[in-house]
This record gives structure tokens, C-alpha cells and sequence, in this order.
């Protein structure tokens, strides 16, 4: 660890607002204002990731594998401190204006002497500055990260503003919740709250409809949209150098890159119950969040330009839930989202004598389909508290995964280059358990996460929280992968990610 | 010496009198105490404490543990081991009969006075299956468990309700150490007598109630809670769930035997709520007996609770465990309700009102709740005293359920609005957005 970083004043500060906070006597209920219309909460946290994997083969390996940044494993690879303000502001019952605001100081690779230096904050796309980022320091920033007022007129509420949209049920699994593209940038999805704290808001416009009765049959029918008007912000991945990189491109400057700001994107669902069973019919029009890149080739040299786009998506979307009464009590639900024309990153190669792949984007039909059981049951006699279950098997498919190739191994002379398929199969399928039980009135709280690909990859991810009161929160994770799906050679399979076990440590006091 | 032991035991048979004179006793013979039906039923006025502890205690009095005695036939298991651990009750106010209700609720229950029929899976109707009961109370005299929970059941005198309240968790120090805030909407879309339409809810006529509780704080929490839909026939359709999650953003369907598992930890379970909010299919009832009972005076002598919180004028007994309210006795039916299904509770004892002395919400007043294993395991009694004087109803500021054996407690402090007007289609999953963040 760098001695040099206890001098920075930075550091104190910090020390000294936990300390204060925890001092000072505050409402479990936060603030509130002006005849209670006002309420502001929000929380101090301090996490710390700890790498129990290896070092990172995308920074340590020499190009062209890697970036060859980094020789030694570092111990750290998540040190960050977060000022969380929400404000919440109701003048009436059907006039609410919501704002939360973060200020983050990341301290990585300040107390980390093994990482290369790399931008923690790093805005990979210039657009990101309509986002509401102050500055463009590596280490600390404030952002207005959610902004949106509601209006609520009876049956009809909509919301304007920068917000989080969530459609879909499933755990660590994004089947329908497809709105919002994700940071990926700082602990990539490994955030115990899954995407909430990474799904990135867009300025969107959202309305949902309420009928009076049931119609046709169909009880609590509603139809939601949403709008947006040009806000697109692509995913957010790790800069090169950081502990979650997962490129060995040092990020040099594209060709071209298709200008998505200021296209909209749109989408409607339709949902209700019939009788016992809830359902949702969803479409989107939408544009990838991830890149794609498209090069020329230039016969007998490398291939030129390095152009990525985002090519537009249509993403048709059902779900269905329903719940078996006694004895059965179990919860269940089916999704999926079918894509018609999703793209998929190839890397194709020329003809002889051109021995230098290039790479391109096809598209072929995808359908991504997750369902899940959900059950309350005493496990333990002794605990008044109910354990938790979440059972959930998710797949994907993909038609004509024989036509997406890659790049394994290089030309031979006169023989191109050695190609597989981008996807080894035609499906890609996984089951999560999540369990959690909670006991001495949720003051303590187990829970474990554990993915398992029938292919031979697995993720665990255990954690324990201790809430004693009203304000701090500890809470205590590990996270570690293995299997040998495909000699941990495919970044599609968990195993490939062995050398991203860690373990976290956060304290949060929140008022 | 025969002389000698005539005289022997006229003494003993003189002293044996005097000594039952002297000494304190349970009161005046039974012989001057009305039967609790006949109470009920009008031919008699309702005994205080004061006549039913023979004059020994007064308006104003303390009970506790050292003159329990006085009035224990007439206290609940869970009262008695409360009084043991330390809560102390003042003898307050009986309540007027009939006077708890709006006048509309008596009227529509002597409308439909006699017509009301009760079938085998617990669902009441209006004269014959399908028609729904219209509202007010089907069962002026229950002949069973069935049909007193019934009324349990169908005999709501509001028509929706909004809450705004904090669970406190107190530890067995008698400290407050955890709140949780909670908001309450109910709107029930049949047995509507206050505010049109009356009786059903057209297209909504499936169902019984409508519920969003969504937690208001800490942050954490904020905007979690349930969307449950409860069905008029409990037997014949199982309840609807969905929970929304702040932490993931996502409403999620659920399983429903999460009514066993306490509100965000506390000893209040989801299906406590109102004596016994499960649906009723999965119970067994059984009328004990009409017996006088003590319980929360309906209206307190000042409010006791404001802004979701109890005010300092309140006294509280052991810490903060115990809340000192005024009690009233009150004819209450003793029903034992054994579950069906497996659950973490063996049985409960509630203690529901009589016609007369019907509150609009909470005809289940009262409850001891036991363990699987039989034993005593907590309390559940109102905070009752608050008044809606454009109503004319008697509303509670809340509950608290004290677990006896590990003396824990959660008191769920609310201020409650009746009959605000909701919609059936404002309960819904927009409302659950609406709240949440």
C-alpha cells in the first residue's frame, strides 16, 4: 500500500466525515422539510474489493494478448468512498421531483502500488458529459445521477427526467431489463445490489396507464412506454489498467464510431393478469449498448479503419408469472426477449493469400429465455424468519452459431488463420440458487448467490450483513469462479473468470 | 364434652363466615355480574371494572402485577404474562354500545339482518351463494367459530384507508434500538357502506381488498413492499403477491407464505395484520366462549400518538416496552384458530368484538399467539384510543406484539386516514413505482 496516501489530505477528510457522521444523532427517517413535503437520506459507504484471484492477463500479458501494464498482482481492486444524497420533494400527492446525487472518490490506485494508473472515472464516450459529471479528475467527482419528476393524474402517471427503467423479474440476469445500458467501468456487475448501483439513467419519458376495470378479461391492465429522445450512452467497460479490464486494446482511437446521440429509442409493454397469472408483452426499439466493430480488408496487408457501430435492435418480450397456493407455495416466472437481429462481433478472415483477419458484425436471430421459482420456507425451526429461495434457469439461443466466427490462431504461411465460432454452441445455459435467511430481527442477514453452467463453469458469491440499528450497515462478500468449460478459454463460460475471485468489505452509515 | 364441640364448631362455622367477609375476594358474587350475552343482546348494561373487581379498583387506578388478582378472569393468557412482565394498564372508559361505527354501518347491518348465509369454505353471501354481502355485520349472534370469524372477515366498517406509521423495535432492555417506516393503502372493493359504490366495486367484484405497504424508510428499504390482492373467496382463489425491491428496482412475484414472516423482522407478521390477514381457508374456528375481556379503552384522554410517533406524555412501563394505556372490559368473543397448513404459529386465541361494541377495522381486537411446541408465545393488542369525528369511528393508532418468551417487542405506531376515497385501480403496481425510489 502507498504510505504516501495517508499523507493525502483527501484521506482524513474522509475519516474525519465518517466519524462525524457517526457522532452526529440523526432521524432513522434522514431529514425532513418544509411540513414533511421534503425528506433528504442518503448514505456514506466505504468499499474495498480484495483480488484472491490473479493477476489480470489483459493488463500483464504483452500485447498483442495484452497491455502489458502490469507485472506484479495487485492485492486491491476496488477501493472507493460514496456521498449518496437523495432528495425527495412532494408538494402534492400527484407532484414528486426525486434527485440523487454521488459523489465518489476512488482511491484504487492510489493504495495500490501494483496497478498501472488508469482513469477510475473515465468517461469512455465524449457524450457522457449530459450525464451531469463534474470534471474530468481520475479519482473524484460529483453527478447528479438520477433527476425525474412525477405527475400522477389518476390512471395515467408518467415521469420525466433521468431515470432507471426496470422491466423483468430475474436475478443477476438482464432477460427484459434491457433499457438502460450499464457501467461496467468500476466493479463491472459485481455490485451485491446487481444493477441498481451501475444501471446507467437515461433522460427518458415514461407513462404507464391504468385501466379503471378489468377489460377482456384481463384484470390490472396497463400499458407503459417510454421515450427517449436521443440520450444514448453505450455500455461503460473498464479502462485499460483497471483490475476488471477485459480487453487487451489499449483503447486507441477508432476510425470512426457511429454517433448515436440525438436517435431515439422507444418501447411499450402491455401487462395485466388473467385470472392468476400475471403477464407482460414487451417491444423495444433500441440500439446496442456494446459496440461492434467493422474493418476493410486491404488485401495483402492488415485490414484498415476500425469502425464501430451500434446497430439498431428490435427486441420483441413476454413474461408470464404465477403463483401455486398450498402446499406447493411457490412463486414462478418465465421470460423472454426474442431479437430478431442481434448482432455478434466476427472476426472473419480474406481470401488466400490475405493472411490477416478482419473483423466484422452479422446478425442472426437470438432468443434469451430465463425462468425462475421463488419460496419462502422455515429451514430452521428456530428462526421465526423464513429462508428465502430463488431457483432460476436461464439460456441462450442462438440460431446459425455455426456462421459466427472467430480468430483462434495465426496464419501458417500460406493457411489462414484458425478459426472457431464465436459461440461454441447453439445455446449458452445456467441455473442461479440465490438463498438468503435473516435472523435476530434482520439485524443479521446470509446470503449466497451461486450461478452453475452445466458446461463446467461456476460462480459462488456467500455474503453476511450486520445492520444493528437505524444507521450503520456492514456487510462482508466473496466472490470466486472456477470450472473448465472449454479449457476457461471462453469469456461466454464462468470459468474463464478464475482469476477474478475476490473478497469485499463495505460499511455503510446511512441517514 | 359433647357441649364443648357444639360450641367448637359453631365458633369455626362463625369464624369460617367472618373470614370470607374479611378477606379480599374476587369481587361481588357472580350472582350481580349480567351474563356477557345478555350484554350483547341489550337486556343488560355492561359491567364496569370497577363492579367487576367489587369496587376495589377505580377509574384512574394502576393494575400491575400486584393486583392482577382482581381482575385476572377477565385478562387474556397474554395480558396476565404481559401484567407479569411488566406492563401496567389504568382503568379507563367502556365505550357506549353501538357508538364505535358510523350510524350507516348499524343501519345496513339491521337491513340486512338475518340474510346473511355462511358456506362450508367460509365465504358469506347475501341469501344465496354469488350474491355478494353488502356490508356490515352478517352474524349478530354467531353460533360458532365460522361464523364469528366470519364477521371477522366481512364485517369491515371502512371502506379504504391510507397509513403512515414506524414499526419500533425494542429490545428486551425495554430499549428502542431499530425503526422502520411504513405507509399503508387498503381499499376494499366489497362490503362498502361509506363512500360510493356501495357494496361492490363493479368488475372488482372477485376480489375483497386491495393492499400496497410499501416501507418508507430507512433509505435501504424505502418503497419495499407488497401488492397483494385478496379475493372475496379466499377458497376458491388464493391471494395475488408481487413485492417491489429497491435494491434490484424490480417488482417480483412472490410466494405467499411470506404472511408468516415478520414485517421487515419484527414480531408483527405480514398475516397479523387485523388479528388474522391470511386467507381464512387455511384456518380452523373455534368458539370458546363469550366472556368479558380487558381490553384498550376506545377513546384515550388525549392522543397518543402524532406524526407516527408516540407523544412524550405517554408513560411507558420497563423502558420503552410497555405503552401505559386506559382498559375498558368489553364482551368478546374467544375464538381458537388452529392453522391448516404448516406454520410458525400452533395456534392463535383471538378475542373479536360483539355487534355493540364493533370497531370498523379490527373486529379481531385482541390475540395470544402460541408456539408450535403450545406454549405462550406473544401478545398482540391494539393502541387503541384515537376518534375520527367525521366518521363517527373508532380508529387505533397502531398495535404492538410483544414476544413473551425472548421479551421483544415491536410497537407498529400509526396515524390512519378512513375512507379517503381510493380507487380499486389505485392500488396497483403503479402505485408501488409511485412510492418507491
Amino acid at each position: 500500500m502507498k504510505i504516501k496516501y495517508l499523507r493525502d489530505f483527501k484521506v482524513w477528510l474522509m475519516v474525519l466525515v465518517f466519524l462525524f457522521a457517526g457522532a452526529v444523532s440523526v432521524q432513522a427517517a434522514g431529514y425532513s422539510f418544509m411540513d414533511g413535503k421534503l425528506s433528504i437520506g442518503g448514505f456514506l459507504r466505504q468499499q474495498i474489493n480484495f483480488n484472491m484471484g490473479h493477476i489480470n492477463p489483459y493488463n500483464s500479458n504483452p500485447p498483442p494478448n495484452g497491455l502489458g501494464l502490469q507485472t506484479d498482482k495487485n492485492s486491491i481492486n476496488l477501493c472507493r468512498t460514496w456521498l449518496i444524497l437523495e432528495f425527495d420533494y412532494r408538494p402534492t400527492n400527484d407532484l414528486r421531483f426525486f434527485a440523487k446525487l454521488r459523489g465518489i472518490y476512488d482511491q484504487t490506485n492510489l493504495i495500490e502500488d501494483d496497478l498501472a494508473e488508469f482513469d477510475a472515472l473515465a468517461l469512455s464516450t465524449k457524450r457522457y458529459g449530459t450525464t451531469m459529471r463534474l470534471g474530468e479528475d481520475e479519482h473524484i467527482t460529483g453527478e447528479v445521477w438520477e433527476l425525474y419528476g412525477d405527475v400522477d393524474l389518476g390512471d395515467l402517471w408518467m415521469r420525466f427526467g433521468r431515470q432507471q427503467i426496470v422491466w423483468g423479474e430475474m436475478v443477476s440476469a438482464r432477460i427484459l431489463d434491457i433499457v438502460n445500458p450499464l457501467d461496467k467501468s468500476w466493479h463491472f456487475v459485481y455490485e451485491p445490489e446487481e444493477y441498481e448501483n451501475i444501471r446507467i439513467p437515461l433522460w427518458m419519458a415514461r407513462a404507464i396507464y391504468t385501466f379503471e376495470r378489468p377489460m377482456i378479461g384481463i384484470n390490472d391492465l396497463y400499458i407503459e412506454g417510454f421515450y427517449n429522445p436521443g440520450d444514448f450512452v453505450p455500455t461503460n467497460m473498464p479502462q485499460p489498467g483497471n483490475p476488471y479490464n477485459t480487453t487487451p486494446s489499449a483503447g486507441e482511437q477508432k476510425a470512426w464510431v457511429q454517433d448515436r446521440r440525438g436517435d431515439h429509442e422507444f418501447g411499450f409493454r402491455v401487462g395485466g393478469r388473467i385470472g392468476q397469472v400475471g403477464f407482460t408483452l414487451n417491444y423495444a426499439y433500441l440500439y446496442t449498448d456494446d459496440g461492434y466493430e467493422k474493418q476493410s480488408f486491404m488485401p495483402p496487408g492488415p485490414p484498415s479503419g476500425d469502425f464501430v457501430y451500434y446497430p439498431q435492435i428490435d427486441v420483441y418480450g413476454i413474461s408470464l408469472n404465477y403463483a401455486f397456493g398450498n402446499p406447493i407455495n411457490i412463486a414462478t416466472s418465465l421470460e423472454v426477449a426474442h431479437y430478431p437481429d442481434m448482432p455478434w462481433q466476427l472476426a472473419m478472415t480474406g481470401p488466400p493469400p490475405n493472411a490477416f483477419p478482419a473483423l466484422d458484425f452479422t446478425t442472426v436471430k437470438q432468443t434469451d429465455i430465463a425462468i425462475r421459482f421463488q419460496r419462502f420456507t422455515r429451514v430452521f425451526p428456530f428462526l421465526p424468519q423464513m429462508m428465502n429461495f430463488n431457483l432460476q434457469y436461464q439460456v441462450r439461443l442462438v440460431d446459425d452459431h455455426e456462421d459466427l466466427k472467430i480468430v483462434t490462431g495465426p496464419a501458417i504461411g500460406e493457411i489462414p488463420p484458425a478459426t472457431g465460432n464465436r459461440t461454441e454452441k447453439e445455446y449458452n445455459d445456467a441455473f442461479a440458487l440465490s438463498v438468503s435467511q435473516t435472523w435476530n430481527h434482520n439485524t443479521y442477514k446470509a446470503a449466497c448467490t451461486t450461478l452453475w453452467q452445466p458446461d463446467g463453469g461456476y460462480s459462488i458469491n456467500p455474503s453476511l450483513s450486520y445492520s444493528p440499528g437505524d444507521h450503520w450497515r456492514f456487510m462482508a462478500s466473496l466472490r470466486w469462479w472456477g470450472g473448465n468449460a472449454f479449457d476457461k478459454a471462453t469469456k461466454g463460460w464462468l470459468s474463464y473468470f478464475t482469476y477474478q475471485d475476490e473478497a469485499m468489505l463495505r460499511v455503510t452509515y446511512q441517514f | 364434652m359433647k357441649v364443648l364441640k357444639i360450641s367448637n364448631y359453631r365458633f369455626l362455622i362463625v369464624l369460617m363466615f367472618s373470614f370470607f367477609l374479611v378477606l379480599p375476594g374476587p369481587g361481588i358474587s357472580q350472582g350481580a355480574i349480567p351474563d356477557p350475552a345478555d350484554v350483547v343482546s341489550g337486556k343488560a348494561e355492561l359491567p364496569t371494572i370497577e363492579q367487576l373487581s367489587g369496587g376495589k379498583l377505580k377509574k384512574g387506578d394502576i393494575i400491575d402485577k400486584n393486583n392482577i388478582d382482581l381482575v385476572k378472569e377477565y385478562c387474556s393468557a397474554g395480558t396476565l404474562e404481559a401484567v407479569n412482565q411488566g406492563m401496567k394498564m389504568t382503568v379507563g372508559t367502556n365505550p357506549e354500545p353501538y357508538g364505535a361505527c358510523h350510524p350507516s354501518y348499524f343501519e345496513i347491518t339491521k337491513k340486512y339482518e338475518g340474510k346473511a348465509i355462511l358456506e362450508p369454505d367460509g365465504s358469506v353471501w347475501l341469501e344465496k351463494r354469488g350474491v355478494p354481502w353488502p356490508g356490515g355485520i352478517p352474524f349478530l349472534d354467531p353460533k360458532d367459530g365460522n361464523e364469528v370469524m366470519a364477521c371477522v372477515n366481512y364485517a369491515i366498517g371502512v371502506d379504504d384507508y391510507h397509513t403512515d406509521g414506524t414499526l419500533r423495535f425494542v429490545d428486551k432492555n425495554g430499549k428502542v434500538y431499530k425503526r422502520i417506516g411504513n405507509s399503508g393503502l387498503v381499499v376494499w372493493t366489497n362490503t362498502r357502506t361509506n363512500i360510493e359504490p356501495l357494496g361492490s366495486w363493479p368488475g372488482y367484484e372477485d376480489q375483497m381488498y386491495r393492499r400496497i405497504a410499501p416501507l418508507t424508510y430507512p433509505l435501504e428499504v424505502r418503497g419495499q413492499g407488497p401488492f397483494v390482492v385478496r379475493y372475496y373467496n379466499s377458497a376458491e382463489k388464493y391471494d395475488t403477491g408481487f413485492m417491489y425491491f429497491p435494491a434490484f428496482k424490480r417488482t417480483m412475484r412472490i410466494s405467499t407464505t411470506n404472511y408468516q414472516d415478520g414485517i421487515g423482522g419484527s414480531d408483527l407478521t405480514h398475516g397479523d395484520a387485523r388479528g388474522l390477514s391470511e386467507p381464512f381457508s387455511q384456518w380452523n374456528f373455534k368458539l370458546l366462549r363469550l366472556r368479558y375481556v380487558l381490553i384498550a379503552e376506545f377513546k384515550a384522554p388525549f392522543p397518543y400518538c402524532i406524526d407516527s410517533k408516540p407523544v412524550k406524555e405517554l408513560i411507558f412501563d420497563e423502558g420503552q416496552r410497555w405503552p401505559r394505556f386506559g382498559f375498558c372490559v368489553l364482551p368478546m368473543y374467544e375464538v381458537e384458530c388452529t392453522p391448516k397448513v404448516k406454520h410458525v404459529y400452533g395456534k392463535k386465541i383471538i378475542y373479536v368484538a360483539t355487534a355493540p361494541f364493533a370497531k370498523p377495522l379490527g373486529q379481531a381486537a385482541m390475540m395470544d399467539m402460541y408456539d408450535r411446541q403450545g406454549k405462550l408465545w406473544k401478545i398482540y393488542a391494539p393502541h387503541n384510543g384515537d376518534w375520527s369525528d367525521e366518521w363517527h369511528s373508532a380508529q387505533p393508532w397502531g398495535v404492538f406484539v410483544s414476544d413473551l418468551q425472548s421479551r421483544h417487542t415491536t410497537q407498529f405506531w400509526f396515524n390512519i386516514k378512513y375512507n379517503v376515497g381510493l380507487k380499486a385501480n389505485d392500488i396497483s403496481f403503479k402505485a408501488l413505482l409511485k412510492s418507491s425510489r
